[in-house]
């Protein structure tokens, strides 16, 4: 069995792209949205300038004294705008004195700007979600481990059960350790931000994580009470390549559906599907590639101990 | 709410019991693993009326055509002069009968689907006592509640939510003028004492306004700007003239009004005094005598309600406690509608993707989990639909997201069976061992993400609550489905024997 022959290669791969996650999210940090710092995120079409640039649109707001955090054209042709979170009086304010810059004869002025979403959130509410979002990624890792060392209560041996818990939480944890790695380089290059959304996908792949194990671990189970663990590794190699297709399968079923999301989902879900997307890959990964090569080396330390 | 459950609880005492006496029937069956042909038919008969039931949820047109049809009829029957058992109440009971009907545009739609506003107010509750805050709330949201009335909004929600702080929501759907909603919800009314002009100066601004003239407008009747503002008013009550009984109300004034009114009713007394509430005379007292002590008794014309209606306006005039906005959403419907379309676009997609990737994969098997999958999408989308639940954009992903983990325990099983096939045994034992060894798995990656949702969907709030409902309803729906319907399907594939010699049907002996 390959991947069993190649237990050290693998890890270490494993751990290269933890550090190398855990570098980005040093060096790059999490570029937090509005959802979590505050902000006020405008979508506007600006009907009576079809050829508005974004740069024009930005001036135009330094010129009104809210210099905007960020400007970006959408595909359907509006403008994101995020702002500070300004109160409904400065806001009225800053409409008002754009719609008069971009005034034509033509177009009436109720309809220049057209408004097509408006989202204010309050700094106290920022931090106050972000603190839950802490809260609720804590309890979902007490509440899995617990269930982790139910699952696995009754299989104590060759090793004995907290290992097999002990190894589903690392591969745990570098399922999430690299989606939020990538997600620091893309924050930081300003192509997203950090919002609720990304702790929900976070959250979702600390459930679906172990899930994969958990089949890997299950088919182990079996194996060793039906053969008994004297051959362990050659038992966790026949394990993992009889859920093989069970994970791979079941992986890409869920990618094809997250690739519809990521394609046709429209830009509120676009990037909650590419986090779900990379925790699922490289959850299916880890549960072959890192859990079954942990438990094997744990295996061996753990008799060379005895 | 009310309205609420009394649907939630005629539909589902009176139409539901049967599916779900035949799916527990269907579980048990699967679970056991018989696979008799006399069990089959039944089980055919329960997932197909299952599915019709399912479907009637979703598509509620029929449904409520029938139910229309029994509240009329029995109605009409407990009129009938001839009606047995009329002694015992029968007719009574007969007229009573009164289904609630389900909601004709199928789905509750969040606001981010169909356009509105959500605002989330903080509330300020450093000038309220801590005894007090109960009321203070209670009140608030009543006040609020009025003011939204006036939109004609047809289902406005003010409630509130609990956080680190409690916060008021209002959620107005298909509003067209937010702007305007959001001034009219925060604004403080204004309330205000005025002196009047004198008769004089009434006629000559009537005449000059009746003539057509609005430059420099001026109110014909009192003078600007007012003599006491409404924040001047500690506190306003109903009182009772001890003579004539008749109510009366009672204002009493700060410090500084007591000041100011003091020295206006010594200055003008016989003259009138106009309380104006957002530009609009609400009593016109005259002043008799000098008020020294800050206490004013308007007199008129009251009714114990319209008195007790001018003293919540007076008291009202800031509201109950101060509120100011945290969070706003504002979606025009536009951008709903276009979302809503993306959501059922990415949906479609998603099922579809999957549909090709299981065929492709399993072939006849892989028509089974995509059968499997479409009654499993009825189901859900029925159970939404039952329920009322509001779907938002983080809903809809949650659904679609959960069919990608609905197929999970199809592959699951399959991959056994095709494992129990390669060892030998024929297709009947194959797929009862499939399904028995398969099960344990599918149970224990399924609680692992339904933790995860669970605790989604009680630690969100807002829009993003949605995915982690979907998500727990797709987990347990899936698992119902993936068990019982697929094994259905597979158990009538099994007598299938041309099919399995063919191509398409093949594959799993193929691999041997």
């Amino acid at each position: 069995m390959w991947i069993i022959k190649h237990t050290r290669l693998w890890l270490i791969f494993g751990l290269f792209l933890v550090i190398a996650s855990l570098i980005s999210l040093a060096v790059f940090g999490l570029k937090l949205g509005p959802d979590f710092v505050g902000g006020r995120t405008l979508d506007w079409n600006i009907t009576s300038q079809p050829n508005l640039s974004v740069e024009d649109l930005k001036q135009a707001l330094i010129d009104n004294n809210q210099t905007p955090r960020t400007v970006t054209k959408q595909a359907n042709g509006s403008f994101r705008i995020e702002l500070e979170p300004i109160n409904e009086e400065a806001y009225q304010k800053l409409k008002n004195d754009i719609i008069l810059k971009y005034d034509t004869a033509e177009i009436p002025k109720a309809n220049i700007i057209q408004e097509k979403s408006n989202v204010l959130i309050s700094s106290s509410i920022g931090s106050e979600l972000r603190n839950r979002a802490l809260i609720a990624i804590g309890i979902v890792l007490i509440a899995i481990i617990i269930f982790m060392t139910y699952v696995f209560k009754g299989v104590n041996y060759p090793v004995p059960s907290r290992f097999y818990g002990f190894t589903a939480i690392i591969a745990l944890a570098h399922d999430i350790i690299i989606p939020t790695g990538i997600f620091a380089y893309l924050s930081y290059r300003g192509i997203l931000q950090i919002d609720v959304l990304f702790v929900i996908a976070l959250l979702s792949i600390l459930g679906s994580s172990v899930n994969d194990t958990i089949v890997v671990f299950d088919r182990i189970r079996e194996n060793v009470r039906r053969y008994g663990g004297d051959k362990f590794e050659e038992i966790v190699g026949k394990s993992i390549d009889q859920s093989l297709a069970r994970s791979v399968n079941t992986s890409v079923s869920l990618l094809v559906v997250l690739g519809a999301i990521f394609l046709f989902g429209g830009p509120t879900v676009q990037y909650f599907a590419l986090a779900l997307f990379l925790g699922i890959f490289f959850g299916t990964y880890s549960s072959i590639f890192i859990a079954s090569p942990l438990l094997i080396v744990i295996y061996r330390l753990w008799y060379k101990k005895v | 709410m009310l309205n609420w459950l009394k649907r939630l609880l005629g539909n589902t005492l009176n139409l539901i019991w049967l599916p779900i006496k035949y799916s527990f029937n269907l579980t048990w069956y699967c679970i056991r693993g018989t696979t008799k042909q006399g069990n089959i038919i039944r089980q055919s008969i329960g997932v197909i009326l299952l599915s019709v039931l399912a479907l009637l949820f979703v598509y509620t047109k029929p449904l409520n055509l029938a139910i229309d049809y029994i509240n009329t009829s029995t109605e009409q029957l407990s009129k009938w002069e001839k009606l047995p058992f009329k002694k015992n109440g029968f007719d009574q009971w007969l007229a009573k009968i009164d289904i609630a009907k389900l909601s004709e545009n199928t789905f509750n739609l969040g606001l981010d689907l169909q356009g509105g506003i959500r605002i989330v107010y903080d509330i300020d509750f450093s000038g309220v006592e801590a005894n007090s805050q109960k009321q203070a709330l209670e009140s608030l949201q009543k006040v609020v509640t009025q003011r939204i009335d006036t939109f004609g909004v047809s289902e406005p929600r003010v409630y509130l939510e609990e956080g680190d702080t409690t916060r008021l929501v209002v959620e107005l759907a298909g509003i067209k003028n937010p702007e305007e909603a959001i001034q009219k919800i925060g604004q403080t009314p204004t309330l205000a004492f005025y002196k009047a002009r004198s008769a004089e100066e009434t006629q000559q601004i009537i005449e000059k306004l009746q003539s057509g003239n609005f430059e420099n407008f001026q109110n014909p009747y009192f003078i600007e700007p007012p003599v006491l503002a409404g924040n001047n008013i500690k506190t306003a009550e109903v009182i009772f003239d001890p003579q004539t009984q008749q109510p009366q109300v009672g204002v009493s004034f700060d410090d500084d009004g007591k000041k100011i009114f003091a020295d206006f009713t010594k200055n003008n007394i016989g003259e009138i005094l106009y309380i104006v509430l957002d530009g609009n005379i609400i009593s016109a007292p005259r002043i008799n005598q000098e008020i020294p002590n800050g206490q004013a008794t308007i007199s008129g014309d009251f009714t114990a309600k319209s008195a007790k209606e001018l003293v919540d306006y007076l008291n009202s005039g800031a509201l109950p406690v101060p509120i100011k906005i945290a969070s706003q959403q504002t979606v025009e419907a536009s951008l709903g509608i276009e979302s809503l379309y993306q959501s059922i676009r990415a949906g479609g997609m998603g099922l579809l993707f999957v549909a090709i990737f299981m065929i492709i994969f399993y072939r006849a098997l892989g028509v089974i989990a995509v059968l499997a999958l479409g009654i499993y999408s009825i189901l859900v989308l029925a159970i939404f639909n039952l329920f009322g639940f509001t779907l938002t954009i983080a809903g809809i992903t949650g659904f679609i997201v959960s069919v990608g983990l609905a197929v999970d325990g199809n592959i699951l099983i399959f991959e056994r069976m095709k494992e129990e096939l390669k060892s030998g045994r024929d297709f009947e034992a194959s797929t009862k061992e499939g399904f028995r060894r398969a099960w344990e798995s599918i149970r224990d990656s399924q609680i692992s993400t339904l933790i995860s949702a669970v605790i989604l969907f009680y630690l969100a709030s807002g829009v993003v609550r949605g995915f982690g409902v979907t998500l727990t309803i797709g987990i347990v729906v899936s698992l119902f489905t993936a068990i019982t319907v697929s094994r259905l399907f597979i158990t009538l594939l099994g007598y299938q024997k041309w099919l399995l010699k063919t191509k398409f049907g093949k594959f799993i002996t193929l691999q041997k």
